[in-house]
């Protein structure tokens, strides 16, 4: 059964559409990767799943968690669902954490007030995420601020302030695209690790088809704001059966592409 | 003969209260006309200080920096040595290094006079980077990431310099324009016979367009080769991590591997080898004494 499924989602802002009926469905310890260039809505996908669109979006169509429908929430309810089912990982984290509170400070926040934590409860709590995250020596780094931390490190950082309440439904959006290949690896293998132990559904939103062949069970390819492809990772990577995706992955640098010389 | 000749360079960044940080320490590299050659490194590795040295940007504390047999020092206030134009730079964020007010045919038009070059119009060199010519009359915000690092592209050509320089030229743009781009300058810097320093993070890129890779870590240049050879043999064992970092796109869901460890601070490098503390290989010797530059700079490979 699938923990989040959308269906025939469509958004339009100012006149444009975005989003022009997009069908996705993420299943309990599964990472479900969406690819597409940038403009194709895949970020929009991601952002309308957390009610987080833009002032005078028009959305319409389906999206359930479990059994229960998330579009026209009224906001009190959603902000119940925002943070404690459904958390999200953003590209840059050096803009996605406070730069002025702590480590420990923003973990236990969203702990305090969604599940009513104690403080010595929240801040143990927040050590183990640390801990989890592999987040070297927990304890102290709860007290550090984030510009003390590496950019793999913040990244690592942003999962735990994800991951406080428990989640189901976890969106990372280019979690990987703003650090170097050798920190990337470390980050995926956590993802990909705490999907399987915790069970959760992930929506790895890329335009990097390698880190989605790393990681991804199922791919989604986005273009003008529908879902062109979908399919399990072998199928749509290794035989792709819409010509866009095979044109992706033909852009791809490979050997076989590179450029002829002139005389 | 080679155009570029880096030899020992060093480069400190200086701050008020603060240890130098050593950015380059000591390292050497060439460019030969018509070759390209790619830098790869993880952020903070000192290849745009080296970029930033190589066209007089950065000054260097020590070693030098040769073009075309003329030393290249500090760029100052004034007008650059004639015989220093030769040297173009591509900078990482087009949005940033285009000027917003001017047209861009009118910045294009600079490097035409640069080299005095009366026959050639703005309007050609953007044809040269597939752009129409009738563009030339529209300013930098008119135009996508990946149209506005074409423009850059063209206004750094059109001083036909002998080398180009791309510091992370790239790494701004979107996935699907990288790889053209990318392909872009190698063919325009080849066409015209000039030396090309790509400089990128992105191996998978480099391994596209470079005839030569040079891999650095922490202020220094650990491994050169023949990008084939580099890619299909790493021998550093840097340069093996690296690699097998980069996930392929081949959807076996193989996870890349990790190198463990953060890079060093480089104002306090570790003793001996810089990369000994994170080296799977590291043996006695590493943590003690550095290993002499060379296409392998490790002592699992000590020069013959």
């Amino acid at each position: 059964m699938s923990t989040l499924s959308i269906e025939g989602l469509k958004v339009s802002i100012g006149g444009h559409d975005i989003l022009r009926g997009v069908d996705l469905s993420l299943a309990q310890g599964r990472v479900h990767g969406l690819a597409g260039e940038s403009g194709s809505g895949k970020t929009m996908t991601g952002l309308a799943t957390l009610g987080l669109l833009p002032h005078g979006a028009r959305v319409s169509g389906r999206i359930a968690l479990g059994d229960r429908e998330l579009l026209g929430l009224p906001p009190r309810e959603l902000n119940r669902v925002r943070g404690r089912e459904i958390a999200m990982v953003f590209q840059d984290p050096a803009t996605s954490l406070h730069p002025m509170l702590t480590v420990g400070r923003q973990i236990t926040e969203h702990m305090r007030h969604h599940l009513r934590l104690g403080r010595t409860e929240a801040h143990s709590r927040a050590v183990d995420l640390l801990t989890q995250v592999r987040i070297p020596s927990p304890a102290d780094a709860a007290r550090r601020y984030p510009h003390q931390f590496s950019g793999g490190m913040r990244q690592r950082i942003a999962i735990a302030v994800a991951l406080a309440c428990g989640p189901r439904v976890l969106i990372a959006d280019e979690p990987t695209t703003a650090l170097d290949v050798t920190v990337q690896a470390g980050v995926l293998r956590l993802l990909r690790r705490l999907c399987d132990e915790l069970g959760l559904a992930v929506l790895l939103v890329t335009h990097d088809l390698g880190v989605m062949s790393a990681v991804a069970d199922e791919v989604s390819v986005m273009r003008d704001g529908l879902v062109v492809e979908t399919g399990p990772r072998a199928r749509v990577l290794r035989e792709p059966g819409h010509p866009y995706t095979r044109a992706l992955l033909d852009a791809l640098p490979r050997e076989d592409t590179r450029p002829q010389e002139g005389p | 003969m080679t155009l570029l000749d880096v030899d020992e360079l060093v480069v400190d960044h200086r701050t008020p209260g603060r240890p130098a940080v050593r950015a380059v320490a000591g390292a050497s590299l060439g460019v030969a006309a018509g070759e390209v050659v790619g830098l790869v490194g993880e952020s903070g590795c000192g290849k745009s200080t080296l970029a930033r040295a190589v066209c007089g940007l950065a000054p260097a504390t020590g070693g030098t920096v040769t073009f075309g047999g003329t030393p290249v020092g500090r760029l100052g206030l004034r007008r650059r040595d004639r015989a220093l134009t030769g040297i173009q730079m591509v900078f990482q964020d087009p949005y940033a290094s285009l000027n917003p007010r001017r047209r861009i045919g009118a910045q294009i038009a600079d490097g035409l006079a640069v080299a005095g070059d009366r026959a050639t119009t703005p309007g050609d060199m953007l044809e040269r980077v597939g752009l129409p010519a009738s563009v030339a009359g529209r300013y930098p915000h008119e135009f996508s990431g990946g149209q506005r690092q074409r423009i850059a592209i063209a206004r750094a050509l059109a001083a036909r310099p002998s080398l180009l320089i791309g510091d992370e030229p790239i790494s701004a743009l979107d996935a699907s324009a990288q790889a053209t781009v990318a392909t872009l300058m190698r063919t325009l810097a080849v066409e015209s016979g000039a030396g090309l320093l790509f400089i990128s993070h992105d191996l998978s890129v480099v391994r596209l367009i470079a005839d030569r890779i040079a891999v650095m870590y922490l202020g220094k240049i650990v491994e050169t080769g023949p990008t084939e050879e580099v890619w299909t043999r790493p021998r550093h064992p840097y340069t093996e991590a690296l690699l097998r970092a980069v996930p392929a796109a081949d959807g076996l869901g193989r996870l890349p591997e990790e190198l463990p460890g953060d890079v060093p601070d480089p104002s306090d490098p570790p003793s001996g080898c810089r990369f000994h503390p994170r080296c799977p290989k590291a043996m006695d010797v590493c943590a003690r004494e550095e290993p002499a530059p060379g296409p392998v700079s490790c002592w699992l490979y000590p020069p013959a």
